[in-house]
């Protein structure tokens, strides 16, 4: 394919003579950019007729018509009298009888979306499917991250947006809420054996090491593990993903890995928040309703936790994330057939999500406790 | 350029133990519309995804522009063009976007030339300016399809996949969208592969046809495929509706 150019022929015969423009090259789609700046650098002598013709010219498409047309249109705007020769007649009178003919507001009705005829193929995926699964899910994200686009970047972006700030006023409110019982209540045993003092130490290590990240998680995996899976699978029963497909967009680069990149990211955040605000339930209580100063539950705090406690809680955050991202994207790619199936595959993303949650939080327990962490 | 646009052989297609295509063979030529027909559940969706490389065939061999089609080989996303039945345009882009979207992919025009070049798609396929800022849950079915068609324009293909164009569309509506791929197919040499079960759609556009029956394809003109012996075939061709169409064609006209 050779590049487009266009060659300014000097007819130097007296006056009124046409300055002549030779096309050369491939005049296609592909070589639009440079079509553009070809066409950006023509700057005719003044003259009164300007003519373009296609001498040196191998390939012309509409695009590079098009182009062409929308160039000579300008021209005729700076006064030049514009003109063709050599060119296939249909591509500049299909452009002329589109551009001169504004489509007349014809608003064409007819509103029938087919019902999906139901047909439940996939239901019932027994264990052995697990593996698979579990391979496909790598694939995505190795996909994923192999081709990045800039479509991926925005849409990573537009998913933290959604899935992290978005959830900070639910999850900040849930956490605290919680503190605020699990200290009432912790109080109220400890008491009785005289231990009431430690209410804080044992409020404070629990929402660190456990409830914090949990509770994100699990909100997490009914806000937007719900929402992956309803947004990815009435985009397969609509066609987009094969539409992505069929023009070269990858699905995974585009959707799948945007959304667990989103998690990875916010998961972690959301689950400092959530602790801190779990800390505030507590400070709270025991502020409030106890007589503990504040200076007191600060040392107390002080004195429970280090940095490895808050560590054993966010560090399992971004676990939990995939695991929610790639449940949920996994089944709502998996809807093929009917809005049943969709709702059927939205509720197993959910309860799988949180189901591997809370098996994964049992799994980092035993390592951490073995390792002595 | 003289291999076919559209070339399957031997295609075998098996979901469990129900074989939907067995042995089917199907040649598009160049520059040619090609209709393809059959009842519910003959394959003729699976078909298409088959050509287009999304649905991967238990046997036969799929050849599309000179490219063959199966996982992992390079896909002529550049040279064709697909309507797909509901439309499947990106429900969070406005129109423009739709449009401008597979230009952006394969191509490094600037920003400016990109949103006019889809502005003229979306005038070929016959959308109204003010169609261009719509998201598609604003747009009826017909104007869907139309915004759709503007995007499978999109990169100038040469090889137009319509699935169902004219499907869900009242009378009126289908004939406008039906003389928009004529025209367009006049004026642009291309060549178009038609899934359909409209009778309208299929005289008034196609110059050969395909009919699905027991799981493969016999593909002809018009006169020759109605004069198949098979009951689905006379059953289609030769009803009340067919014949009204075929002997009114010149009332259409």
């Amino acid at each position: 394919m050779t590049a487009p150019s266009l060659e300014l022929e000097t007819v130097v015969d007296g006056t009124a003579g046409p300055v002549v423009i030779n096309l050369i090259g491939d005049w296609k789609f592909d070589n639009a950019s440079g079509m553009e700046a070809a066409l950006q650098e023509l700057k005719p002598p003044r003259a009164h007729r300007v003519e373009f013709r296609s001498a040196g010219l191998d390939h012309i498409d509409l695009t590079g018509a098009w182009l062409l047309y929308s160039k000579s249109l300008e021209l005729q705007e700076d006064g030049y009298e514009t003109g063709f020769t050599g060119f296939r007649d249909v591509h500049m009178k299909f452009l002329s009888h589109v551009i001169e003919q504004p489509v007349a507001g014809g608003e064409t009705g007819g509103d029938q979306p087919g019902v999906f005829t139901s047909v439940m193929e996939f239901t019932g995926r027994g264990a052995v499917d697990f593996v698979r699964e579990l391979g496909e899910m790598t694939m995505m994200a190795i996909d994923g991250f192999r081709r990045p686009s800039a479509l991926t970047y925005r849409e990573t972006v537009n998913q933290l947006m959604d899935v992290g700030l978005k959830a900070i006023p639910i999850i900040t409110v849930m956490s605290f809420l919680i503190g605020v019982v699990l200290a009432y209540q912790a109080q109220g045993q400890l008491a009785r054996l005289g231990a009431g003092a430690f209410t804080i130490d044992l409020v404070a290590i629990s929402i660190l090491r456990e409830m914090g990240v949990l509770l994100t998680a699990i909100m997490v995996a009914g806000r937007s593990g719900s929402a992956f899976a309803a947004a990815l699978g009435s985009m397969k029963l609509n066609e987009e993903t094969d539409a992505m497909q069929v023009m070269g967009l990858s699905v995974n680069g585009t959707l799948i890995l945007p959304r667990i990149l989103g998690l990875v990211i916010a998961v972690p955040i959301l689950t400092g928040l959530s602790n801190l605000s779990g800390i505030g339930g507590a400070w709270a209580v025991g502020v409030l309703l106890l007589d503990i100063s504040t200076i007191e539950f600060s040392t107390r705090i002080a004195d429970a936790v280090s940095f490895g406690t808050v560590m054993v809680g966010i560090s399992k955050a971004p676990v939990f994330a995939m695991l929610i991202g790639a449940v949920s994207c996994l089944r709502g790619l998996q809807v093929t057939a009917s809005a049943e199936e969709l709702g059927q595959l939205t509720t197993r993303a959910v309860v799988e999500s949180i189901f591997l949650v809370i098996i994964a939080d049992a799994i980092f327990s035993i390592i951490y406790t073995e390792l002595g962490i | 350029m003289t291999e076919p646009a559209v070339s399957v052989q031997g295609l075998v297609t098996q979901f469990g133990d129900h074989r939907v295509h067995d042995g089917l063979d199907l040649e598009v030529r160049r520059g040619e519309i090609l209709s393809i027909v059959g009842g519910s559940g003959s394959g003729k969706s699976v078909l298409l995804r088959s050509i287009l490389g999304l649905q991967i065939p238990r046997e036969g061999k799929i050849e599309v522009l000179g490219m063959p089609i199966g996982p992992g080989l390079p896909v002529p996303h550049r040279r064709w063009g697909v309507l797909f039945q509901r439309g499947a345009l990106f429900s969070g882009l406005t129109v423009r976007e739709n449009v401008e979207l597979p230009i952006s992919l394969h191509s490094t025009m600037s920003a400016q030339t990109r949103a006019k070049l889809a502005s003229l798609k979306i005038q070929m396929a016959g959308l109204p300016a003010e169609a261009e800022d719509k998201v598609p849950s604003e747009l009826s079915g017909g104007m869907v399809k139309r915004a759709a068609l503007a995007r499978a324009l999109a990169l100038d293909p040469e090889l137009l996949f319509l699935d169902e164009p004219t499907a869900g569309l009242d009378p009126i509506a289908a004939e406008e969208f039906e003389d928009v791929i004529l025209y367009l197919r006049e004026s642009l040499d291309l060549t178009v592969v038609i899934i359909t079960h409209d009778l309208d759609t299929l005289y008034s556009l196609s110059d050969r046809v395909a009919v699905l029956v027991d799981k493969r394809a016999r593909t002809g003109t018009l006169d020759e495929v109605a004069e198949l012996d098979h009951p689905w075939v006379s059953s289609y061709f030769n009803g009340v509706r067919a014949r009204i169409i075929r002997t009114g064609e010149t009332v259409r006209k």
